[in-house]
């Protein structure tokens, strides 16, 4: 693509390319130094980097033993965030979460003293979280959606930034408690663990030593992962790719595409907004100054695939939410009006 | 980029419209010239058709029309761009430089869309070039006026039932005959059939009334030589031989003479002078009545006045007209075959031209048809009524006979002198 010319003053809202072009930069030195430690799994990190830097939390489902946990200890050692981990049980209780005032004795008075949970941190691991209770699991409704948290009637803001990753096993067990959509509607990214192929296991084999914390450098500090987080939402979208993001999000809804047939519920306004802050996020990693329909449609299955309720249908023929979210994109075009018969698109030499 | 796809979608939508409006337009051509209506109407209806069809296709495509900004997302799809286009345009980026090569990134499918449209302009052209036979005239109503031949026969069967010579029953017979015809349904009247009929009967009846004056002709002058016999002389062999012999012919006639008359001419040599007198007189009335009635027998095809042709319509004799405006009007039978030919007499001949002025077909005369362009192979373009040819006598040697022609093998021979037995015996009733 040639370069804009310089001679012309930019309009107005266009972001500086050098601040593009050093925000890509950075970005792909932290894709290196987290895919130097997890191995094989070069677009789980990239989205991953994608759904932080639109500020979205990350739901992230595998088998154990994949790395889930790994990575986001990578994540708060590379952009040196303050990082708490909880393991959700079915016994942890919604305080456990956010905190809980004590009683305390100070100068001869008694009161009740806050004291934060783990939620307050600026990135929170929520290990297998569909272990805990609904009750539980609802206590980070609020502290996700509105990163504050009310305790006792008093509100306590949440520091920024603040991420949710959590975890959770695919395989029905014992003691697990599915998400409540509500809970499921508010994680930008549902991203999939998938095992690795031979060769990546190989080199995990060769590098790796059981109960050893692999070493991984600060890439960029909290304060310029701000400044990135800012830069993704001053990113351009176009008039264009708002329509198709629009199209797309009324396509997941029953009788209104092909594949809506195997959809009872489709995606909410909330994956709107969701999609068109990741699809900023993405074309800034890329760096760009505006996003198009090509970054919708790469961050489109991870958004819209834990946020369709398919129908006993699809089950039955074994079509799983991803697989539904993946034919909603192809078939939605991204031009909303087709050309005539009389004409056809030229190829390109 | 977007008004090209405009164009394409407007033709998309015309192109169905266009073959509708072609293919009516090719019906309503033929319609058109089948009945003589202005062409330039059809042309000023079928550009209005095109013009709504137009004006119908723009309002069912604008719904797909391209705006700018779409038209920006075909392009920059087609090169790839990720919506540069659409970001620049929007105010969000800086404009991209554009390739030095122009762009073409659409391609005008015409095979698909033209072909049904090409089609349907033939089928205009066909329906512009391909011949058209005019409608059949509608039918007439049924005519009120009797054939001329039944009205002829009818008119002689009231003389010869005033006249009283011939026997009742026998009139009764002929008047049934008469009737019969006259009882056909009124569209059948001017059928060949019927006309033919109505002419047989007519000519037989002229042959008989012919043959009955000059009988009745004969006898009267038999009783006039018998009033003249000097008194008490006896009554000569060959006279009664001539009064028998007409008796006969009188009473053994397909119109006989009525009975009573017919006893007293057989019994003319005991009349007293009174009663000769009278029978006399009664036999002299009637041939002067009858001998006096027009029985010449016309030509085929007789003469009727305009008003009286355009009263009836007869589908099988394939009448030919000449102009309403003129006064006199000829029908012809074209089936009649020509009897026109040596010896035999009059008759209809092959296509000719007739002057409708004429009242004797004594020459070639000829028929024309006013709109020769618009006839197709089989209609009629007229017929004729001619005198025969008569060969003219060659000057051979008339031997015999006084043959004036030997013929020709199979023809018959006009002979211009009598034999002397024929000369005699006209002699004799011609005194």
């Amino acid at each position: 693509m040639d370069s804009p010319a310089a001679s012309t003053p930019p309009p107005t809202g266009v972001i500086d390319p050098a601040l593009t072009q050093e925000a890509a930069r950075k970005l792909k030195l932290l894709h290196a130094a987290i895919a130097n430690v997890i191995f094989g799994q070069e677009e789980l990190i990239s989205l991953a980097i994608t759904g932080l830097l639109a500020g979205g939390h990350i739901l992230l489902e595998g088998l154990p033993g994949l790395g889930k946990t790994e990575l986001v200890k990578c994540f708060a050692k590379a952009l040196q965030l303050d990082t708490k981990r909880v393991q959700f049980t079915p016994d942890l209780l919604p305080g456990d979460i956010t905190g809980n005032p004590v009683l305390q004795e100070t100068g001869g008075e008694r009161r009740f003293v806050f004291q934060p949970g783990p939620v307050f941190t600026n990135l929170l691991l929520a290990d297998e979280i569909n272990r805990a209770s609904p009750k539980t699991q609802s206590a980070l409704l609020e502290a996700m959606q509105e990163r504050r948290v009310t305790v006792l009637g008093v509100t306590h803001q949440l520091p920024e930034p603040f991420f949710v990753l959590a975890t959770q096993n695919p395989i029905e067990l014992e003691g697990t408690y599915p998400l409540p959509e509500a809970q499921v509607d508010r994680f930008l990214f549902k991203l999939e663990v998938s095992r690795v192929a031979t060769e990546v296991l190989e080199k995990i084999v060769a590098h790796r030593r059981l109960g050893e914390d692999p070493l991984l450098a600060s890439v960029m500090s909290r304060d310029e992962l701000l400044q990135f987080i800012a830069l993704a939402r001053r990113v351009f979208l176009p008039p264009v790719v708002i329509e198709y993001i629009a199209r797309l999000v009324n396509a997941s809804h029953p009788g209104q595409s092909a594949v809506s047939q195997y959809i009872k519920y489709g995606a909410s306004p909330r994956a709107a907004i969701g999609l068109a802050a990741a699809a900023r996020a993405r074309a800034l990693t890329q760096g760009r100054g505006y996003a198009g329909t090509e970054d919708v449609q790469a961050v489109a299955r991870p958004i819209l695939q834990h946020r369709l309720i398919l129908h006993y249908q699809a089950r039955l023929e074994g079509l799983t939410s991803a697989e539904i979210a993946s034919r909603l994109v192809a078939e939605v075009p991204v031009e909303a009006k087709s050309l005539p018969r009389t004409l056809a698109a030229a190829k390109i030499n | 980029m977007a008004r090209r796809v405009n164009w394409g979608w407007w033709w998309h939508r015309l192109g169905p419209a266009l073959v509708g409006v072609n293919l009516g337009g090719a019906a309503a051509l033929l319609l058109f010239r089948q009945l003589r209506w202005p062409l330039a109407l059809w042309f000023a209806l079928v550009g209005a058709a095109w013009l709504i069809a137009a004006g119908w296709a723009w309002w069912r495509a604008r719904t797909n029309f391209f705006a700018e900004a779409e038209g920006l997302l075909r392009l920059e799809t087609y090169l790839r761009w990720n919506n540069i286009l659409s970001a620049a345009a929007a105010g969000g980026l800086r404009w991209p430089g554009l390739p030095a090569q122009p762009i073409r990134s659409l391609q005008w499918q015409w095979g698909k869309s033209a072909q049904p449209v090409l089609a349907s302009l033939a089928f205009l052209l066909a329906a512009l070039v391909i011949p058209v036979s005019a409608p059949p005239k509608p039918a007439l109503p049924p005519p009120t006026q009797l054939p001329p031949a039944l009205q002829q026969a009818q008119t002689w069967t009231d003389t010869l039932k005033e006249e009283n010579l011939v026997e009742p029953a026998t009139m009764e017979s002929w008047a049934e005959r008469l009737e019969q015809l006259k009882q056909k349904p009124q569209q059948e009247w001017y059928g060949q059939e019927s006309l033919e009929a109505d002419e047989s009967l007519r000519n037989q009846l002229a042959q008989e009334i012919d043959a009955l004056g000059k009988n009745l002709k004969k006898a009267a002058d038999l009783l006039d030589a018998l009033q003249n016999l000097p008194a008490g002389a006896s009554l000569p062999a060959d006279l009664q031989a001539a009064l028998n012999a007409e008796a006969s012919a009188l009473q053994n006639s397909n119109l006989p003479m009525r009975q009573e008359l017919a006893q007293m001419l057989n019994n003319a040599q005991n009349l007293s002078p009174s009663q000769l007198a009278y029978l006399k007189n009664q036999l002299q009335q009637g041939a002067n009545g009858l001998n006096s009635m027009p029985t010449t027998m016309v030509a085929p095809g007789s003469l009727m006045s305009a008003q009286g042709l355009a009263q009836y319509y007869d589908p099988n004799a394939q009448a030919a007209y000449h102009s309403a405006q003129d006064d006199q009007l000829r029908y012809v039978r074209p089936n009649a075959r020509g009897a026109g030919a040596t010896g035999t007499g009059g008759g209809t001949n092959g296509l000719s031209f007739a002057s409708p002025t004429d009242l004797r077909a004594q020459k070639q005369q000829g028929v024309n048809s006013k709109n020769l362009n618009s006839m197709v192979p089989g209609d009629v373009v007229g017929i004729s009524i001619s005198a025969p040819p008569r060969e003219q006598a060659d000057g051979a040697a008339a031997g015999a006979g006084g043959g004036a022609s030997q013929g020709d093998g199979g023809e018959a021979v006009w002979r211009e002198e009598l034999t002397p037995q024929e000369r005699a015996l006209l002699q004799q009733y011609f005194k």
